[in-house]
């Protein structure tokens, strides 16, 4: 037997399904702030001179890095409220985790990017009379920041694709949405089709921005 | 506030949970091959001379790095199988899901390393009077499989990382094998953290032993030793 196609299905669940779209791309949103912001703190930290805080922030990072962020998750709303006295939310929950876990990979790959800088360009701008954080600032992020982007795009992209796994604990973004809709119209190839293909506009999308950022911001000086 | 740890149940549970890291494993494992297949296959077409083979190959790589692995999965074990009349298992759609996914990231990885050897190393071969299959296979392959280790190795550990996602479509793997737990002692924390702590001695051996690898693996430039 043939199977029937319909696609139109979602027509009638058009505008619930945007909405849950609008969701996933503002927790996206969030958890890509917060998780650059703690990244750049927690890379500065592991460039510290204090072993301490050094060890802190490895075991850190290594913690977030080799356990699936799906334990994460269910760790951090199943587990963790019996630990803390407030009500966490799913939704607090999963961007609480998905930025903590995004910052432990970006602070790799933004001290990659400062590892990348040759230390005798912090010797020549020591030498010119600028401070470190002169130095740092004009000198080494400027190099830096070209260097990792591709790196941190595709980490974003990542954390973006991530926040699919928020619909195990009930966050109302788009894929948890789609599930909902697919046991309500037993249509699941049809819906999962139009999941998949929202979910690689916004990556397609995402990724053009970055080239555009590359070729007209970053754009190399010296040429 | 006070809820009291129960040490026992995380320390009961540690090895329950280790238990399952075979069935994490195999599901890797199996996912993996796959994915080496995939890229071997979809790298060859990326680098071929027809334009509509390269297409076919972009195309499915940026498909399947450009939609999240949980999304493709839903898609290959609810959506797929309406369309085909058919079921399949969860095990079944696990690994597909699971190789398929990963052969894009590997199709970059192989590609990468197959188009970091100069052409000099060709025509270096040549010139020592090789066949294009020697030099394929004692030249560019032994150089390549050194190159594209770490990224595989890496690889390797994302797809068993990831892996836990496939409990959503009920393999019983480590992740599944917690959330029983959970459901049966009410005791999220001890037993989410054993999970975690099973994945990252798991994930730690194998990427330790991907350095270890690689550095047996180092070659001297000029003993050849």
């Amino acid at each position: 037997m043939a199977y029937h196609f319909h696609f139109e299905v979602i027509d009638r669940y058009l505008l619930p399904f945007l909405h849950a779209g609008r969701v996933t791309l503002t927790v996206a949103g969030l958890c890509i702030g917060i998780g650059t912001l703690l990244g750049l703190l927690v890379g500065a930290l592991r460039a510290s001179r204090s072993r301490i805080l050094r060890g802190v922030c490895t075991v850190y990072v290594e913690a977030f890095r080799l356990t699936p962020f799906m334990v994460q998750l269910l760790f951090a709303y199943l587990a963790l409220p019996l630990i803390v006295p407030f009500r966490i939310t799913p939704i607090a929950a999963a961007v609480l985790t998905l930025s903590l876990n995004a910052s432990a990979y970006a602070s790799e790959v933004f001290r990659a990017g400062i590892q990348s800088v040759p230390q005798t360009q912090m010797a020549a701008g020591l030498a010119l009379g600028m401070t470190r954080i002169q130095v740092f600032r004009r000198i080494i992020i400027p190099q830096g920041v070209r260097v990792v982007f591709p790196a941190y795009l595709s980490l974003m992209i990542q954390v973006m694709k991530d926040t699919s796994i928020f619909s195990i604990i009930a966050v109302p973004e788009i894929t948890g949405y789609t599930k909902y809709l697919a046991s309500q119209t037993f249509r699941s190839f049809e819906l999962y089709t139009i999941l998949a293909l929202f979910y690689f506009a916004v990556t397609l999308t995402l990724g053009q921005l970055g080239r555009v950022i590359e070729t007209r911001v970053l754009k190399t000086q010296f040429k | 506030m006070g809820y009291d740890f129960n040490a026992a149940i995380f320390w009961k549970y540690v090895p329950k949970l280790w238990a399952a890291a075979g069935a994490t494993l195999w599901v890797a494992v199996a996912a993996i091959a796959l994915a080496s297949g995939v890229g071997l296959l979809v790298a060859t077409a990326k680098l071929s001379k027809w334009r509509v083979v390269r297409a076919i190959g972009i195309v499915y790589t940026e498909f399947w790095r450009g939609t999240p692995l949980l999304v493709q999965l839903l898609w290959l074990y609810f959506g797929i199988p309406l369309v085909l009349g058919v079921t399949i298992s969860a095990e079944l759609a696990a690994v597909l899901a699971l190789g398929l996914w990963s052969g894009a990231h590997v199709t970059e990885i192989f590609r990468g390393g197959i188009q970091s050897i100069e052409d000099t190393q060709h025509y270096a071969g040549y010139s020592l009077g090789m066949t294009p299959l020697q030099v394929a296979w004692r030249v560019v392959l032994p150089q390549t499989a050194r190159r594209i280790l770490p990224p595989f190795i890496s690889q390797f550990v994302v797809t068993v990382k990831y892996s836990a996602l496939v409990s959503v479509v009920g393999v019983v793997e480590i992740t599944k094998r917690a959330e029983m737990a959970v459901v049966s002692t009410f005791r999220p924390l001890e037993i989410y953290l054993a999970a975690a702590l099973v994945y990252f001695v798991l994930l730690f051996v194998i990427s330790r032993t991907g350095k270890l690898l690689e550095k047996a693996l180092r070659v001297d430039a000029l003993t050849g030793q």
